[in-house]
């Protein structure tokens, strides 16, 4: 949807980190529920919940045109040994200059080679692609599936 | 302690009591001794076999009645069990620590008791006569807690030796500044500074002193390289440190190869940029080493499995059957 929005997310994740929040919560969209869900298979955060602006929802509640202004994305943070698991959460892809991929160059980018001005891929890294079909999914499986995408971040 | 104690709890015998127990023990009528004897016995074999028992016995008998009786109990309770005053050494059951005999003589010197006396005073004067840096490993490894022989082994490199100069109300006094780095070359490095008003070789002692109090570990991939890449910034220092494949050797500042070869990092590729002040530089370097993450860390991160595909895919395992 919005990256301008992508970004802010990913500098206020960095943000918690830092100050080692426990809990935070994020704008409920479609791409911010795609990357959380991301996020959370790849072992960045502890929870992905649904709530509003106090605090996430005990018990599910439909989202209407009604309350979509006060529903949330919370996040929780995970912290081992004093240092938080995601440090880095960096736009690929800007609003002000994107970012695209064919399947080759994201083999290529998969193996390590740098692709144009993005720097190689770091180990313990995560990149999270937006295909055709607008779905977000990990780098490594969209080599798998041999897709063409938009490089969305990258997060450490 | 009564006999009727002692009857109905035998363990008890064995134990230790205040001088009143001499007087109780005298006490006891020898008409009971067989029946004494006959509860010891029952006693001893409810914990060892026949044949055991009977050997206790004949060694008890060895020893008088009346010896057993007037036992003296020690009043001190970590006396030891015999009789000595420990001035004189006995020749057969005192020796001292042995010294390292020479490897290529392959001789072992006897007690020292033994050996002449000539010999006996040679060898007390070069015990004394410690090197400085048998001294000082001696010193730091009573502060550490690292192996005196670890430390002597440690690799010691002077990155900075200089001048440095502060205004007083008397002038300027100048004083040597040290900046040493201390490292094993298998995954230990530490840095340290050291002051001296008079000496350099001072100020380096005292930096090589805290550089092994700092000594922490340095995470390394395959014991050659760091993990991927790292871009630190200390003060005005940015320093880039990459990771480069197995050959590559060290490809970086001056400071950053001597921190590296101490550290026992074999392939290195690094660029600083901005400020190139060596101090800085070594400081951010120190900093940027330590910031690392290892795969294995990351894995327990995020709780995922790691699997080295290299060593999957490629490694040969010898079947020795």
């Amino acid at each position: 949807m919005s990256l301008v929005k992508l970004a802010n997310v990913g500098a206020h994740l960095q943000n918690c980190a830092m100050a080692k929040l426990p809990l935070t919560k994020i704008p409920y969209t479609k791409l911010h529920l795609q990357i959380a869900l991301g996020l959370y298979k790849e072992g960045f955060i502890s929870s992905v919940k649904r709530g509003s602006i106090t605090g996430p929802d005990l018990t599910p509640v439909e989202v209407t045109p009604d309350n979509i202004s006060s529903r949330r994305l919370w996040l929780g943070m995970k912290y081992r040994e004093n240092k938080p698991v995601l440090s880095k959460f960096q736009l690929i892809s800007k609003p002000n200059r994107r970012v695209f991929c064919t399947s080759s160059d994201l083999r290529n980018f998969a193996a390590g080679q740098r692709f144009r001005f993005v720097k190689p891929l770091q180990p313990g890294e995560v990149i999270f692609v937006r295909t055709r079909e607008k779905e977000v999914i990990d780098l490594h499986e969209a080599v798998k599936k041999q897709l063409d995408g938009e490089l969305l971040c990258r997060i450490q | 302690m009564t006999l009727k104690l002692l009857n109905k709890y035998p363990v008890l015998a064995g134990r230790r009591f205040l001088s009143n127990t001499r007087f109780m023990a005298q006490k006891a009528p020898d008409q009971n001794a067989k029946y004494e004897n006959m509860r010891h016995m029952q006693y001893l074999l409810q914990y060892y076999q026949p044949k055991v028992v009977e050997s206790i016995l004949q060694a008890e008998s060895a020893i008088e009645p009346k010896h057993f009786r007037e036992r003296k109990f020690s009043k001190i309770g970590f006396a030891p069990h015999y009789i000595d005053d420990f001035t004189n050494l006995d020749p057969y059951y005192d020796h001292l620590a042995k010294k390292p005999a020479s490897s290529f003589l392959n001789f072992e010197q006897p007690n020292e008791s033994d050996a002449p006396e000539d010999q006996k005073k040679a060898d007390d004067a070069q015990e004394l006569n410690l090197t400085e840096s048998q001294e000082l490993a001696k010193q730091l490894s009573l502060a550490t807690g690292f192996d005196q022989e670890y430390i002597t082994r440690l690799s010691a490199k002077t990155l900075v030796l200089k001048t440095v100069r502060n205004q007083t109300s008397k002038g300027k006094i100048s004083s040597f500044y040290a900046l040493v780095c201390v490292g094993d070359r298998n995954g230990m490095l530490g840095i340290g500074e050291g002051k001296d008003l008079i000496e350099p070789g001072t100020a380096v002692l005292k930096a090589h002193w805290q550089a092994v109090k700092n000594l922490t570990r340095v995470p390394r991939y395959e014991d050659r390289t760091i993990f991927g890449n790292i871009e630190h910034k200390y003060g005005a220092s940015v320093v880039h440190l990459r990771s480069t494949p197995p050959g590559s050797g060290l490809r970086c500042n001056h400071m950053i190869f001597e921190l590296a070869q101490c550290a026992g990092l074999k392939d290195l590729s690094a660029k600083v940029y901005r400020s190139r002040n060596k101090m800085n530089v070594v400081k951010c370097t120190m900093e940027a080493l330590m910031k690392q993450k290892s795969i294995d860390e990351v894995a327990l991160e995020r709780g995922k499995k790691v699997v080295d595909l290299r060593k999957v895919y490629y490694s040969v395992e010898k079947n020795d059957e």
